[in-house]
């Protein structure tokens, strides 16, 4: 067994938005080793970004803890918090008055790289995210596609090596074919540094493809974390089970679970 | 028309520069102002939802002001006229676009983009100058544009309250009736206002290079807006010559080419005057004469201060009476004297110098600032001078326009030259009322022009300046040099004319006009009948 550090910890952290229904995160208590790779998946309105945005600070809990690295992340300057943390925002969310360099140089120039380091970095992330630098550095975001765009989204928020990456849906636009690339690239970049992922999606499959554990959430609530093969041989419960269902393809068909983690879902056995 | 156009470019460069000038000022300055207070305002509006609908609200209705009702209005509440005034109401018409523009564009940033910029750990002034304020400038640019553009057109009023700019040129034209003059002011603002539009936006397309960045197919986009830079240009200037041709054909049957040069003998004299009572009898009192005379005569009487003297050195007119202290203290800008001669000595020099023009023999008359007193008061006080005033003062209840009060050669003037006036009472009427409240005896003392109608009646007496404090006001006819060559019968005439006026004379003329409420041609005409004999010997021994 290797040792493990705690990475990032909820403590029954709640989040009820003014004039909400319900609560967006209902008392979620969650603790991430350093150097996984969470997804997260669950139905839209389930709590998923708010769950991300409370890293951050983007939203503040209205109870509850959150530790990044054993500390608090309220009583962490929030620029030097977001620093230290990577952040693909689920709307992509360029800043169209800047050059696609200059979009993914933003977090180097905030910690005041030089500038040759800073141009080899962006040159390397764009290759990395499949953007021919010289054909894209100087354009800007409108004169890119949705997914040219997402890819960028990615190269950005990796600029600095963040110690806690947040991906909000980050191949929500990318075709199948890019996307299974892009998806593997990220696997490497994950696996060459082993930083702390936190990955939104509504992929099932990507989600038990990429996460080394899966957080399944809905109406606020964890329904489940596990690995992809605890989950598969025994869902939690029935919104587990049902979401499951969706990813299995037609009768006659491969189920795509199946494909991921090899082995046939018992659904008879489900109360 | 084009003849006449084409001379004034020729002549009158720096006049036009300096109106040019000027316009651009007034109008720099107003956006600037405007700006200062709209962006800051309207940054604060996209944050705060009911003050934002107070302030669009008081925007809108604004609006619906006039803008010449607003510089007015202006004018009125501050007391002064010129440049702060014009300023102060085309900034008002200046802030609207700006603040609704930028109210607008600030609270219509893409929330993801501002929030990606916060999430990378931006400073919350880093977010704003970087990213928030980029993003609102194209809306804000827009704003600023459509302000410029209602600046420039609306700056245009500003001559009618002394600010000067190419308004003056068409408030020219309009008081002189001089089309191509109306021609010029009102082109040279139109492509004013066009050319600082097509520049700003011209500017914006290039800062703002993001929204519409240059593609791959570059060359040919090029060629597309040279296109349509070209086919703008040719519609300004389209524009342009419509406008012109249109003002030409309204007014070129009435007026030949006025603005250009009539020192040839056949051209009439164009005599003008200014637009109150005795300038406007003088006026006709000058033309009467020489028109008996055998001269042909143009009048063009009845112009704003503002534009008569400029009238005059601009060859749009080629006399007018003037009085000597105007033209010592308003127009050459010379230190206060009181001696008459000295002063009539200094202006008739510098006139002569500065612009070939030439003052006539002043008059006896003397339309200077005064005071008057009831004739009861002065009876009893024995009150004859300003010095015997001061020592009643106390006594006296005084009634005032509230203007004489605070002028520099005003009552601060008296005081410093005859010490304090503490009255018993002090109220403010309106200038044409004083004369009333005094003879109503609810005043005793009240500040009046000397030659003013009203002290034709005996019941009112003016006081002499006896520390001389005022300077002299004799009125002459100012004439240009070319015209007095070519007509040198002019001098003789005018000369004659003028030895018959006395202060008590043109009181009696000006009260024909203001008490008895003749009209001024009238009262021109009988009083150079009961003269004429008197100026034709005058004539004949020249
Ligand atoms: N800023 C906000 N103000 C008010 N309510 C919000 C805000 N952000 C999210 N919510 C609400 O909180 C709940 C959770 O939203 P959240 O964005 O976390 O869902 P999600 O799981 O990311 O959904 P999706 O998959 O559609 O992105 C939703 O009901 C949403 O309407
Ligand atoms: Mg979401």
């Amino acid at each position: 067994m290797t040792t493990t550090t705690t990475a990032l910890k909820f403590q029954d952290v709640s989040k009820h938005f003014a004039g909400a229904a319900t609560p967006a995160v209902d008392h979620v208590s969650l603790t991430v080793e350093e150097g996984e790779l969470v997804t997260i998946v669950g139905t839209s309105g389930g709590g998923k970004t708010t769950l991300l945005k409370l890293v951050n600070r983007l939203y503040e809990p209205d109870s509850g803890r959150i530790l990044l690295g054993g500390r608090d992340v309220m009583e962490q300057d929030p620029a030097v918090l977001r620093h230290g943390i990577g952040y693909v925002i689920q709307q992509v969310g360029l800043f169209p008055h800047m050059t696609i360099a200059q979009n993914v140089a933003v977090t180097p120039r905030l910690l005041k790289w030089d500038r040759a380091r800073t141009v080899a970095r962006v040159t390397e992330l764009l290759e990395l995210v499949g953007l021919d630098p010289a054909e894209f550095s100087a354009r800007y975001p409108v004169q890119l596609s949705g997914g040219q765009q997402q890819r960028v989204g990615l190269a950005r928020a990796l600029a600095c090596d963040p110690a806690v990456m947040l991906l909000d849906e980050p191949f929500g636009a990318i075709d199948a074919v890019t996307r299974a690339g892009l998806q593997n690239e990220l696997l490497k970049i994950h696996a060459a540094n082993r930083r702390t992922y936190l990955f939104v999606t509504h992929d099932i499959r990507e989600a038990f493809r990429l996460g080394t554990r899966v957080l399944i959430m809905s109406s606020g609530r964890v329904q489940q974390f596990a690995t992809p093969a605890e989950i598969v041989a025994a869902p939690a419960n029935q919104f587990v089970y049902d979401l499951l269902k969706t990813a299995t393809v037609e009768e006659g068909e491969e189920s795509l679970l199946d494909g991921v983690i090899g082995q046939p879902v018992n659904t008879t056995e489900m109360p | 028309m084009l003849q006449a156009i084409v001379s004034y470019f020729s002549q009158q460069t720096g006049a036009f520069f300096l109106a040019l000038a000027e316009h651009v000022g007034i109008s720099l300055l107003s956006v600037l102002f405007a700006a200062g207070i709209g962006i800051p305002a309207g940054i604060l509006c996209s944050h705060n939802h009911s003050l934002r609908s107070v302030v669009t609200g008081v925007f809108a209705t604004l609006r619906v002001i006039p803008s010449l009702a607003i510089l007015f209005l202006c004018v009125v509440l501050l007391k002064v006229t010129g440049l702060v005034p014009a300023v102060l109401a085309l900034a008002l018409l200046a802030l609207p676009p700006l603040l609704i523009n930028t109210t607008i564009a600030f609270s219509t940033l893409p929330a993801a983009v501002v929030e990606a910029a916060f999430a990378m750990g931006m400073s919350p002034a880093r977010v704003f100058w970087r990213v928030k304020i980029p993003l609102a400038l194209p809306l804000m640019f827009t704003g600023l544009r459509t302000a410029v553009v209602e600046v420039i057109a609306s700056a245009t009023l500003a001559a009618y309250i002394g600010a000067g700019g190419l308004g003056t040129i068409i408030f020219t034209g309009f008081q002189l009736m001089d089309n191509s003059l109306l021609v010029i002011g009102g082109a040279s603002v139109a492509c004013l206002s066009l050319t600082c539009g097509w520049l700003l936006g011209r500017l914006q397309k290039r800062t703002l290079r993001w929204q519409h960045p240059v593609a791959v197919k570059e060359s040919r986009r090029r060629n597309l807006m040279k296109n349509a830079r070209l086919r703008r240009a040719a519609l300004v200037v389209l524009g342009v010559a419509v406008l012109a041709s249109a003002l030409a054909a309204t007014g070129c049957g009435k007026q030949g080419a006025p603005g250009a040069a009539s020192s040839s003998a056949s051209a009439p004299i164009r005599v003008g005057s200014k637009n109150f009572t005795e300038s406007l009898i003088l006026g006709n009192l000058y033309a009467d004469a020489l028109e008996d005379n055998g001269l042909k005569v143009d009048r063009k009487l009845n112009l704003a201060d503002a534009v008569v003297h400029t009238s005059l050195t601009n060859n749009q007119i080629d006399l007018y009476p003037e009085y000597t202290g105007t033209g010592l203290l308003s127009i050459l800008k010379l230190p206060l004297q009181t001696d008459p001669q000295k002063v009539y000595d200094t202006v008739k020099a510098d006139y002569q110098d500065k612009w070939n023009i030439v003052w006539l023999d002043y008059a006896p008359a003397n339309d200077s600032q005064g005071l008057a007193v009831t004739r009861a008061v002065a009876d009893k006080y024995h009150i004859a001078t300003i010095s015997d005033l001061q020592k009643h003062a106390t006594e006296l209840r005084f009634a005032t326009q509230g203007e004489f009060d605070l002028r520099a050669d005003g009552l601060p003037a008296l005081t410093r030259a005859y010490g304090p006036f503490k009255w018993k009472s002090s109220k403010t009427y309106d200038t044409s009322l004083l004369a009333t409240v005094m003879l109503n005896g609810q005043a005793d003392v009240a500040p009046l022009y000397t030659t003013a109608g009203d002290l034709a009646n005996p019941q009112l007496v003016t006081l002499r300046d006896d520390r001389q404090v005022w300077p002299p006001y004799n009125v002459a006819p100012v004439v240009r040099g070319d015209v007095l060559k070519a007509h040198p019968e002019i001098a003789a005439v005018l000369n004659a004319v003028d030895a018959t006026l006395t202060t008590e004379k043109l009181t009696a003329l000006n009260a024909k006009v203001d008490v008895d409420k003749q009209e001024a041609d009238k009262v021109a005409s009988d009083y150079y009948a009961s003269i004429r004999a008197q100026v034709q010997a005058a004539v004949k021994a020249g």
